[in-house]
């Protein structure tokens, strides 16, 4: 099994694209269809590679969106002058295939078991690994005292609803 | 450029932990072997030894790459060459309990600092002043910010990252990003 666990941490596996989900003009969520998803931790992110017909590769990080336990997803926010972003909220379709590897670190997570108080500081999509930690708490029915400070640039990249 | 990397203009600081703020009148650089200290130096003697302008490229596992920084520091050879020793392996120590492994074999031969200038100024403590452990060569995670010493290994012991999923070694001209990562080490 632990040789099943580094693999699944540090090799690269296609994935296929379930769902892509508008969130705001610049944001998508990403659902994935993940075989051998070995669960993760809120805070963690996947590695994602794509490659042109000519062979050229690209690969960024993206935090999971997702809780441990939902179908796996990263939020992407797109950035005009970006390589990999563009694609992936303006033509990524479901049925689409990427490849990925993770979920990666283990450092900035965060678990029930781990207490409180939480404060959580964010700018722009750096508000996508700490959603997940929102969420993972309110599911878990937790009464962690939480407090969370948001800024974005401007409402088409706020990945908050105006009155969350 | 090592694959996978995107060449920024800026300086990122990314940190795991609070900025520590030690006084120099209470810094210390030490070396340090099953738990003696083989030499230390405090920081007015530390600011006495032969010192190096180097000028480098700097490559961060989160995938940015800084070209031509340039720092002003003291060769890691400087400072071993006062100790007696036959260890393979280092653990850089920093305040704050952060810590990186390296061989030795890649800390010495001019390939490893411990600056304490950058950009012609004193270094900041964002980017790990007063000193850092500077290894050009290596993932940036291993440059530890704040570091406080070198403890003198006879095997090789994870540091903060590599305890928590990130290569033990990490050349970027091989993407050893994290732990399983294609082994080995680049020529020369």
């Amino acid at each position: 099994m632990a040789g099943t666990a580094i693999r699944g941490r540090s090799t690269w596996q296609v994935a296929r694209v379930s769902s892509v989900t508008r969130e705001t003009d610049a944001v998508r969520t990403i659902g994935l269809e993940v075989p051998e998803w070995p669960g993760h931790r809120v805070g963690q992110h996947l590695d994602i590679r794509l490659t042109a017909e000519d062979g050229y590769t690209a690969e960024r990080s993206y935090a999971i969106a997702a809780v441990d336990g939902e179908p796996v997803a990263v939020t992407v926010e797109r950035l005009e002058d970006g390589e990999v972003s563009p694609y992936l909220t303006g033509e990524l379709c479901a049925g689409d295939e990427l490849e990925r590897r993770g979920p990666i670190g283990r450092w900035f997570v965060w678990d029930t078991s781990d207490g409180g108080p939480l404060l959580l500081i964010a700018g722009g999509s750096g508000i996508v690994p700490l959603r997940a930690i929102l969420r993972h708490r309110q599911r878990s029915g937790g009464d962690v005292p939480v407090r969370l400070l948001y800024s974005s640039r401007n409402p088409g990249r706020c990945h908050l609803p105006s009155r969350a | 450029m090592p694959p996978g990397q995107y060449v920024t203009q800026g300086f990122p600081v990314l940190s795991a932990g609070p900025t520590p703020h030690t006084p120099l009148a209470e810094w210390t650089f030490s070396i340090r072997r099953g738990g003696d200290t083989l030499k230390s130096w405090t920081w007015e003697e530390f600011q006495a030894l032969p010192a190096n302008t180097v000028t480098a490229d700097i490559h961060c596992v989160t995938r940015w790459t800084k070209l031509g920084t340039m720092w002003r520091g003291v060769s890691v050879d400087t400072l071993l060459n006062q100790v007696a020793h036959d260890a393979p392996y280092v653990l850089a120590f920093s305040d704050g309990g952060y810590t990186s492994n390296l061989p030795v074999n890649d800390v010495t031969g001019g390939q490893a600092w411990v600056v304490s200038g950058y950009d012609g100024e004193p270094l900041p403590a964002e980017h790990g002043g007063p000193a850092r452990l500077l290894v050009p060569h290596l993932y940036f995670w291993k440059s530890a910010k704040w570091v406080r010493g070198l403890e003198l290994l006879d095997h090789d012991e994870p540091g903060f990252w590599e305890t928590y999923g990130y290569h033990i070694y990490g050349d970027p001209w091989r993407e050893q990003r994290y732990a399983g990562d294609r082994p080995g080490r680049s020529p020369g």
